[in-house]
């Protein structure tokens, strides 16, 4: 991604609210995919029906696992998850324009498994967190056409 | 303006008169310009008077600007009060339902299938105009949960750098990259 207008370190308050908002998302497609598969489970037989119980059960294990995967998966190709394009923000590498790879993989498991580390944040001059400082990645606020539309109507 | 009705008094520097025809041509000056006295006098009181003429003149057209004022609105509260009391009363509900059921009902209904029909017909006229709704109120909703958000960074970046004494650099939009 390429762009030429100035940005700025986007602060704790709207990280929190992108990462809620991510949180969120993959809480709602999971329990949904746990329900979803639940009903098909108990449809082929007993031993898929107990499969998708102990599955259930492990939500609180899983979930982070669900979260670092999304993360990984949008900041990679995207640079941003939905809830980072809700609140305009984007993750870019510090040396480069886009994270790469490994790099958007560490920052999804080290914030998925270890959220307190985000709380450096908010000390940070740059606003980065401990899985940005790891991944060497900056979180900034992007202009966006929306805010430019509402602005200007 | 200072006018002079009085005759000048002689003054111990002043000639005699004399006899003859210059007395004459003498009284004809005094004569003259005793008319002329007189008629600076009478100018004078002339002024005053349209002067005192226009003031009254004046007190009049304000009053009456006032009592007019005073009218209209008396009168434009008086046609409400008689409005609101007419359309209010019993017999003109009767009359006015009797004309809906009569005439509005049927043309309504009969408007709506035609808008229907029309809406069945080119959906995409509607489909936009809810389309563009829609949007609007979206982004509405996004932009305000940014500002709010951006208001809570600043917030929070105010008060971290009080707390830590030191400037922040959230605005530094050339260090992002």
């Amino acid at each position: 991604m390429a762009t030429s207008v100035p940005s700025e370190y986007a602060g704790p308050v709207s990280r929190t609210v992108a990462y809620a908002l991510d949180v969120l998302t993959v809480a709602v497609l999971f329990a949904g995919g746990a329900v979803v598969a639940g009903m098909i489970a108990s449809v082929i037989g007993e031993w898929a029906y107990d499969l998708a119980r102990a599955a259930a059960s492990a939500y609180l294990v899983v979930l982070p696992a669900m979260l670092a995967f999304y993360g990984t998966l949008f900041w990679a190709l995207a640079g941003r998850t939905p809830g980072m394009a809700v609140l305009a923000l984007r993750v870019v590498a510090t040396g480069r324009e886009s994270p790469s790879w490994p790099s958007a993989c560490v920052r999804g498991v080290v914030l998925a498994y270890f959220p307190i580390g985000a709380l450096w944040a908010l000390v940070d001059r740059r606003h980065q967190a401990v899985h940005d400082k790891l991944a060497r990645t900056v979180v900034v606020r992007v202009p966006s056409t929306t805010t430019a539309r509402s602005a200007g109507g | 303006m200072t006018t002079t009705t009085e005759p000048v008094a002689a003054t111990p520097t002043d000639p005699a008169p004399v006899a003859g025809a210059s007395r004459w041509l003498d009284v004809a000056l005094g004569a003259a310009l005793q008319t002329g006295d007189v008629a600076v006098g009478m100018v004078a009181d002339l002024r005053r008077a349209a002067s005192r003429r226009r003031r009254w003149v004046g007190e009049l057209a304000v009053r009456g600007a006032a009592e007019r004022a005073r009218g209209q609105r008396r009168a434009v509260a008086a046609a409400r009060s008689a409005v609101t009391t007419v359309a209010t009363s019993g017999p003109v509900d009767l009359v006015v339902d009797a004309q809906l059921e009569r005439v509005l009902r049927p043309v309504v209904r009969v408007v709506l299938d035609d808008v229907l029909v029309l809406l069945e017909q080119e959906p995409e006229r509607i489909q936009a105009l809810i389309r563009g709704q829609r949007e609007s109120m979206v982004d509405e909703v996004v932009c305000r949960i940014r500002t709010g958000a951006a208001a809570g960074d600043a917030a929070v970046d105010r008060l971290t750098a009080r707390m830590f004494h030191r400037r922040s650099e959230t605005g530094a939009g050339a260090g992002a990259r």
